[in-house]
């Protein structure tokens, strides 16, 4: 019967399951209506009943806007309970919108945001105007919380007062403006960036703690003093400029400048200034950000100095970044622009100079990118609005990175050669005009004496026109020449190629007009020039014969060569403004010297001697030679052409410049002029060296370490240009005779007597047929050694500060451990004056014991060379000895020797003191643990003997009271009533459950006492023979058992056999009253994805009340009348869990079966 | 067979009169010596104390030893009657109260035959010692040399 029940139950359970499906589905649909609007009402069932809210005037559009809306919108009830959510406020309180409706507003609020709450609904209800909003605290799903505005307003909803809220989330905004004050506390702690304010007047109102780590005032030193205290006075103007521009209303001014610190160090800094504003945009001062650029300008300081190697001319360079703006500016470059260095930093380059470019720029840069140099001819403008041609080299600088990083631009002046191609361009256009405009006329014939061509001043002076002269001859113009005479003329010019003469024309109106004719013979046209000069009146001839003066010695001054006058003495007497510009001298100074002064090749004896062989000999002559600038400005490769003016035994000498021709020889020789400024870039002095000993090319790093020019240099004797030419000459030998030297250490002797200490590096360099040809040299300047030891000065210097910010002693010995300078820490510490620690007087601080040890670590430390650590007392200055470490770490000199001893001392006393302690309190720990221990090993045996007396003596008196009662039963029977012998039974039954008892004790203990020894068990076979031994002892009942296959756990397998058999015999007893009866061995999963065994049974189950009683020993929740069974069984099952470390629970209900659950980790 | 002595080792007096019974109702009617304690048991063995001059060539047919005996335990009886040509080969059953497995393994350990825990139902008892009569007073074969 127990069966039918069951099933009654079920169905119970599954309508009732039905039922509640319904209503979430009908609850869900509801919810979807009010969404989309088709619900114009609702009835919320409360325990003061039923209410209805109705929708109707929210039309379907408002109530899908109010939806979607981005703010979050509730709707409350009278009673507080909120009747409606939009998406947004769920996604606010992050609870789905139906876990929202229906609860409690005050649920979702702070404690704190309760009354501010209730004071805003408060003011809703009096209907007051303003204040309908606050900021309130929200608790939202997950337990964090987050702030929002809440604005409410009454809602005329049918007659019941309902509050609408308008619900904004915060928490972006808060976040943002404590962002915004974090930012600020950081700029404001920043060691890096210096925030300064200042009043309009420039008086310091703010001054951050990056200001005073870098400029060294306190902020209390400087504030209202004025900002004038760190501008060092070359920057005042620039700064005052800087305000003027923001007065004028610029809102930003960022520039690079300098500033000046306490003590007295400038420092570079890059600055961001603007105006503050106050609420009504008045300026009420002025806010800077200061960054310490000092070490970024030292980096690119170090690149403009190479750029300053290549100064090697007048050349104008300048390196610029990559915006463009010019961040060097050399000497060459003032002088070419006009442009001072402070004026033309940080311009953008092309537009100060106001570049025209041949291509597009664009071009150029892809150009310079792709091959790292480019090379073309600029134009620029000076500063005073002067435009010249430049030939401008430009080259790339790269980071690390590959990024470009800097651009070198190195232009050289060209105008005077543009200048002078321009200039012969304008002589062709000159001579079209001066034939149009001249005073003379101008008649082309033939050799048979037709016109063939005349100007207009012909026209002019003879009254025909130029029609009516073509059609004559030149005889039809002569007074008095026949057509023969002057066909006897012609013939004459076209030998003489030249003739003039004076003559009479006759003009067309029959008037004489005397002139002076000019015929030459154009050969390859076999035609001839003809000019006619009137010379009829005298001003006329005058100013014909400037004109033909000033064509001279503009001819002269416009030639591109240079041109001299010389004697046969060699003394110069006239030049032309083309030389003066070659030679840098002035016209004057030229005038009073000789061809020997400017002569480099030729000695003066040698100029005399070859002026005379053109004199006496060839008359004319031309050849290669080099020539002086003046001033040390280089030296000019020429040509010179001499001619010999017989009529005055003077020369006429034309000096081309042929460096341009020289340099193009050059660049082919050594297939790039790259190397070459590769050469000269060089920080090294390089060189190169003949079989002789010659120098033969030197670079500008020479130049500057020897304080000659190139000119100067090349050809002297190497060795010369040391202090010890010996050393030096042994060194080129070397090279000579191995192929190379290395770091040869030589001190070079400049020409003002500096000496300048380089490591001489050279190696030999041949033709291509391999011969050799010289010696390259190359010098590193060891001024960088210098700069090393200074960074070592510095290094100590820090040294020496942290010495004194640390709290051990610190000391310095010399090489054997002698104290040499004072030690004020030692001195600190022991109370030993400098005299009394001085050489091995600090010995005596130390223990009288711990001498020795300390002489003996000192001398092994000093042997070895390495750092050393030993433990020594030292004596304080109160006489009492504490223990210290020591450490010392040798200074060494480059040779590999002592310098000097640097280390501490460290009191390590209370460190020695804790460690004693702790080991005595370990010491005592362990005692303790072994007494308890042997407390518990007692505990143990007493134990053991306790189980061994019951299992063995608490059994016998029950087995006489069984056997006797058996006996008498037996015996006695007809002695005995009925009563009698049913008293007979009942104390046998008690003695048999009594030796059951006994033995579930037993086995409780042994369980218990029983150590785990671990292996992979399969439980689902264990299981398996479980049951077969149930059902073997059982066949008669109908049990359903499902095991799952193959779980297997880590366990002691006779404990789990113990685990099982419990549960599954459990499952089988609780189950005797189901037909069929179902058992179920299965696993499943916690949270953290460990395996959870369970048995599963529909059993008699339990009332889950009593479940923590059901682990307990003898605990038993049925009778056993009902369940046989001395609860002792899942008291076993939990030890056994547990000591695997694991767990067990139950979760039942009466008549609804049980299921065991058990982890076993 | 009547005089094949079973010796009993044990000194609770109701079990002894237990055990006896138990063998009455059984049937078996072999002599039954009664050692109260160890040293009891091996005077009888060896023929010492108050079984000075018993002719120890006449040894029992099986020895039923409890382990839990005054003065010297039946593990030591066990050890001793082991070590001893006289009485090396007599069966032994121990007969105790005792579930510790320690005991059974030293028994087993030390020799002995036959291991019944004597339960607390008395009919379960007489059926343990019905079958212990059938196997070592009826179908064990005597040794030579004991007696019979």
């Amino acid at each position: 019967m127990a069966g039918t029940s069951e099933t009654d139950g079920m169905v119970e359970c599954r309508r009732e399951n039905e039922r509640l499906r319904q209503r979430l589905q009908e609850a869900e649909q509801t919810l979807r209506a009010i969404r989309e609007g088709e619900v114009d009402s609702l009835v919320v069932r409360t325990p003061l009943g039923n209410r209805i809210f109705t929708l109707v005037d929210a039309q379907s559009p408002y109530r899908s806007f109010v939806e979607n809306m981005a703010h979050g919108v509730v709707g409350l009830g009278p009673d507080g309970v909120v009747v409606y959510c939009n998406r947004s406020f769920s996604t606010i309180i992050r609870t789905p919108a139906e876990r929202v409706m229906g609860a409690k507003w005050r649920s979702f609020l702070t404690p704190e945001s309760v009354a501010e709450c209730d004071r805003l609904f408060q003011r809703v209800r009096a209907k007051v105007e303003e204040g309908l909003s606050a900021e309130l605290v929200l608790r939202v799903g997950d337990g964090t919380c987050v702030p929002v505005s809440v604005s409410a307003h009454a809602l005329p909803v049918g007659n019941l007062p309902t509050v609408g809220l308008v619900v904004t989330d915060l928490t972006r905004p808060r976040q943002v403006e404590e962002a915004y004050k974090l930012l600020a506390r950081m700029l404001d702690e920043s060691r890096e960036i210096m925030v300064i304010d200042m009043s309009p007047d420039g008086a310091i109102t703010g001054w951050n703690k990056g200001a005073e780590y870098t400029y060294g005032y306190k902020a209390s030193e400087v504030i209202g003093r004025p900002i004038s205290v760190i501008i060092p006075p070359d920057r005042a103007d620039q700064f005052a400029g800087v305000l003027e521009r923001l007065r004028r209303g610029d809102t930003e001014v960022h520039y690079d400048t300098t500033r000046l610190c306490k003590d007295g160090q400038l420092r570079t800094v890059s600055v961001v200034i603007g105006p503050l504003k106050d609420a009504s945009g008045q300026v009420v001062g002025y806010g800077s950000v200061t960054r310490d650029v000092t070490e970024r300008k030292k980096a690119e300081e170090s690149l403009r100095e190479q750029a300053e190697l290549l100064a090697l001319s007048h050349d104008a360079i300048l390196v610029l970044d990559p915006a463009d703006r010019i961040t060097y500016w050399n000497k060459g470059a003032e002088a070419l622009y006009g442009w001072a260095r402070e004026e033309a930093l940080g311009q953008p380059a092309h537009t100060l100079l106001r570049t025209t470019f041949p291509l597009p720029v664009g071009e150029i840069h892809a150009t310079l990118l792709r091959q790292g140099y480019w090379n073309g001819e600029l134009l620029h403008v000076t500063r005073d609005g002067r435009p010249i041609a430049v030939d401008s080299r430009w080259s790339l600088r790269r980071d690390e990175q590959g990024n470009p990083a800097a651009v070198m631009e190195i232009n050289s002046d060209v105008t005077a050669r543009k200048q002078a191609e321009e200039a012969a361009r304008l002589q062709a256009e000159c001579y079209a005009t001066l034939l149009a405009t001249t005073p003379d006329g101008f008649l082309l014939t033939d050799l048979d004496g037709n016109l063939l061509d005349a100007n207009d001043t012909y026209c002019r002076m003879s009254g025909y026109s130029r029609d009516e002269l073509l059609h004559l001859r030149v005889a039809d113009l002569e007074w008095r020449e026949t057509r023969e005479e002057v066909a006897d003329r012609s013939l004459k010019v076209t030998q003489s190629q030249f003739d003039r003469f004076e003559s009479l024309h006759r003009r067309k109106d029959g008037s004489v007009l005397p002139v002076e004719v000019s015929i030459a013979y154009w050969k390859s046209r076999g035609q001839l020039l003809v000019f006619v000069r009137d010379i009829g009146e005298r001003i006329r001839a005058a100013e014909a014969a400037r004109i033909q003066a000033e064509c001279y010695t503009a001819l002269l001054a416009a030639t591109p060569d240079g041109f001299w006058l010389t004697d046969v003495d060699g003394n110069l007497l006239d030049v032309n403004d083309t030389y003066c510009q070659m030679s840098g001298h002035s016209r004057d100074e030229l005038l009073r010297s000789r061809i020997a002064d400017h002569e480099l090749v030729f000695t003066p004896e040698g100029v005399i001697e070859r002026l005379h062989q053109i004199a006496t000999a060839t008359r004319f002559d031309r050849f290669e030679t080099r020539l002086y600038r003046k001033g040390g400005g280089g030296v000019l490769e020429v040509e010179v052409s001499i001619a010999y003016l017989q009529s005055k035994d003077q020369f006429v000498t034309f000096i081309r410049d042929i460096a341009e021709r020289n340099r193009a020889e050059e660049a082919l020789r050594r297939a790039s002029a790259y190397t070459r400024s590769l050469i000269e870039a060089s920080l090294d002095p390089l060189g190169t060296v003949d079989a002789e000993g010659k120098i033969t090319d030197v670079n500008a790093a020479t130049e500057r370490m020897t304080g000659y020019d190139r000119a100067r240099l090349i050809g002297t004797h190497f060795v010369d240009h040391f202090t010890d030419p010996e050393k030096a000459r042994s060194g080129i030998e070397q090279v000579f005779s191995k192929g190379e030297t290395r770091d040869l250490e030589l001190d070079a002797r400049s020409r003002d007597g500096q000496i300048t200490t380089v490591l001489f590096n050279g190696s030999v360099y041949r033709d291509e047929g391999g011969r050799v040809l010289g010696v390259f040299a190359a010098a590193r300047d060891i001024t960088a050694r210098k700069r090393a030891e200074e960074r070592l000065r510095l290094s100590e210097e820090r040294y020496r500060s942290l010495a004194m910010a640390t709290t051990q002693i610190v000391w310095t010995t010399g090489p054997e451990g002698k104290a040499v300078a004072e030690q004020p820490y030692w001195e600190e510490y022991t109370g030993q004056t400098v005299d009394e620690d001085r050489e091995f007087g600090w010995l005596d601080a130390v223990h009288p014991d711990d001498r020795d040890l300390t002489m003996n670590a000192w001398k092994a430390a000093c042997q070895a060379r390495r750092t050393f650590r030993f433990e020594c007392r030292i004596r304080r200055r109160d006489g009492a000895y504490r223990l210290f470490a020591n450490c010392g770490v040798p200074m060494l000199n480059p040779d590999g020797t002592i310098r000097e001893w640097v280390g501490t001392c460290n009191d390590i006393t209370d460190v020695r003191e804790a460690e004693a302690a702790i080991r005595k309190l370990n010491a005592e720990l362990e005692r303790r643990v072994e007494e308890r221990t042997a407390q518990l090993e007692v505990a143990n045996k007493e134990l053991e003997s306790f189980a061994y007396s019951v299992s063995h003596d608490l059994r016998a008196p029950l087995r006489t009271v069984d056997g006797f009662s058996q006996a008498l039963l037996e015996d006695c029977a007809e002695r005995l009533d009925g009563q009698g012998k049913d008293y007979l039974c009942r104390i046998r039954k008690a003695s048999l459950r009594m030796a059951g008892l006994i033995d579930d004790i037993l086995h409780l203990s042994r369980t218990t006492r029983a150590e785990v020894n671990r292996s992979r068990v399969n439980l689902s076979e264990v299981a398996r023979s479980v049951v077969a031994a149930l059902r073997e002892h059982e066949p008669q009942r109908r049990v359903d058992v499902s095991i799952a296959d193959n779980l297997t756990a880590v366990a002691d397998p006779p404990l789990i056999q113990v685990v099982l058999e419990n549960l599954l015999n459990n499952a089988w007893k609780f189950t005797s009253k189901r037909d069929p009866a179902r058992i179920e061995f299965g696993c499943t999963r916690d949270d953290e994805g460990r395996p959870v065994y369970f048995v599963r049974d529909n059993g008699a189950g339990f009332d889950m009340r009593y479940a923590d009683r059901l682990f307990g020993a003898f605990q038993r929740l049925h009778r056993s009348e009902d369940y046989p069974g001395n609860g002792i069984g899942l008291a076993t099952v939990k030890r056994i869990v547990h000591k695997h470390g694991g767990r067990i629970w139950a979760e039942a209900a009466v008549d609804q079966g049980a299921t065991f659950y058990f982890i076993l980790p | 067979m009547l005089d094949k002595t079973i010796l009993l080792v044990e000194d609770n007096p109701d079990d002894v009169e237990l055990t006896r019974r138990a063998l009455k109702k059984n049937n078996i009617e072999n002599r039954l010596v009664v050692a109260q304690d160890g040293v009891e048991a091996l005077d009888y063995l060896f023929g010492r104390g108050q079984y000075a001059g018993r002719d120890t060539h006449r040894q029992p047919i099986v020895i039923l030893l409890d382990l839990k005996l005054p003065r010297l335990d039946g593990l030591e009886v066990l050890h001793q009657l082991r070590a001893d040509d006289r009485t090396r080969l007599i069966p032994v059953v121990v007969l105790t109260s005792s579930r510790e497995e320690q005991d059974l393994v030293n028994s087993y350990r030390l020799g002995c035959n036959s291991y019944i825990r004597k339960p607390v139902d008395f009919d379960q008892f007489v059926d343990a010692v019905r079958q212990l009569g059938l196997y070592w007073l009826v179908l064990n074969e005597p040794l030579p040399g004991v007696e019979s």
